[in-house]
């Protein structure tokens, strides 16, 4: 048998057995990551905390009639700890819709482009394509979920030639020079994810303008990096 | 980035979802993982590729082996170490509410594919492993960080041993 003949001979008994894996994985129901995390956070907790009152009850019988409240009552709690621990807009479910939608159009921008990218100064007036604003945790560099998944449509309505704008700003607190800086390095990370996403480098002009254009009052609108696609008209 | 509609992700998850999973559980099987921990691992790392779609620029199929098997490796120390295993080694049996779906069945079955795969010693184990998977020699060895030539090496030497397995008729 040559070194071929055993390979096929190998690969088709590997190919039976991930025949076999596939009929056994697949009477499973959909795939765990299209449902919502916190969904099934909320299962298995309450599950868990169920055994362990089932457990308790079957011990104490005088026990029997509180579990079934208590039980209710550890569960709302958890319920209630795990959706304040999703403040921020997380990779969930409820984010989902936003991929089919395009970037939300009201926000209106801080900075004038032109300054941001001398490359789309020879565009004389160009076209405004979209414009999206990505919310970033305080004092983070991470963004959040739907900001990611905004960041996707944007990457998806740049076309050849289009110039990208991409501005950071931060709440007003520390030195306006650590904000310039801080501002810049959201501003790279959203970068980044656009290069990804596929659109070219060079054609992405990125800024931080720290906390200049921060709202007086409201620190958490401020953390955000402002994205513009341009199109020479 | 074209200017055709945009891709439908969803759809191109769940295509994907349905072909590589079976093959991740059972790559992960090849390198020694038990078949508990390779079904969470092929789950946990199609998941984190769901969220990095578009941020994973090489080859997915690499990509999330490569996750799998991190998070196999962090599951199986944990394992090893975990209250579970210390409980198990004093004598306690649980009384598992559900079974394994068949999973554990299925890896019995092929028991004789997956040990032999299993002797190998590490470095031939991994490269062989991908290569019953499907990977080229280059993939291989941009995967693993060795030369091209390690890999045939590797693999060479691991066929070896099989097909000595084989004629001795201890792999069945």
């Amino acid at each position: 048998m040559t070194d071929d003949e055993f390979d096929e001979m190998l690969k088709a008994r590997h190919n039976r057995f991930v025949a076999d894996v596939a009929a056994v994985v697949r009477r499973s129901p959909e795939p765990a990551v299209v449902s919502s995390p916190v969904v099934s956070r909320i299962a298995v907790l309450s599950a868990a905390v169920r055994s362990r009152l089932d457990s308790v009850a079957s011990r104490v019988p005088a026990f029997e009639p509180m579990s079934s409240a208590m039980w209710i009552g550890v569960t709302l709690a958890l319920l209630g700890v795990v959706l304040a621990g999703t403040g921020q807009p997380g990779p969930l479910r409820a984010d989902l819709p936003q991929m089919a939608s395009a970037p939300t159009p009201s926000i209106s921008l801080t900075v004038d482009p032109r300054a941001v990218s001398p490359g789309l100064a020879r565009y004389g007036d160009p076209e405004l394509v979209t414009r999206a604003e990505i919310m970033f945790a305080a004092d983070s560099l991470e963004m959040s979920g739907s900001g990611r998944v905004t960041l996707w449509d944007v990457s998806d309505s740049v076309r050849q030639g289009d110039w990208v704008t991409v501005v950071g700003h931060t709440a007003r607190a520390g030195s306006a020079d650590t904000a310039v800086e801080f501002s810049r390095r959201r501003a790279d990370s959203v970068r980044l994810v656009l290069i990804n996403s596929g659109v070219a480098a060079e054609r992405i002009s990125v800024a931080g303008r720290g906390y200049q254009y921060a709202h007086p009052d409201v620190d958490a609108g401020d953390r955000r990096v402002e994205v513009a696609v341009w199109r020479k008209t | 980035m074209s200017e055709d509609e945009p891709p439908d992700r969803e759809a191109d998850f769940r295509r994907f979802h349905r072909q590589e999973y079976p093959l991740i559980i059972a790559f992960l099987c090849h390198l020694g993982f038990s078949h508990h921990i390779a079904d969470e691992a092929a789950s946990e790392a199609l998941e984190e590729l769901y969220w990095s779609w578009f941020d994973v620029c090489t080859s997915r199929r690499m990509w999330v082996r490569t996750t799998a098997k991190r998070v196999a490796v962090r599951k199986a120390k944990a394992e090893r170490g975990g209250p579970l295993n210390r409980l198990l080694d004093k004598g306690f049996r649980p009384q598992l509410e559900h079974d394994d779906s068949g999973l554990g069945e299925v890896v019995e079955r092929h028991g004789g594919l997956v040990r032999a795969i299993n002797s190998l010693p590490t470095s031939q184990r991994e490269a062989f492993a991908l290569h019953v998977d499907g990977f080229t020699a280059k993939e291989i060895a941009a995967a693993l960080a060795i030369a091209e030539r390690t890999v045939h090496h590797r693999i060479q030497r691991a066929r070896t041993t099989l097909r000595a397995l084989v004629a001795s008729g201890e792999e069945k």
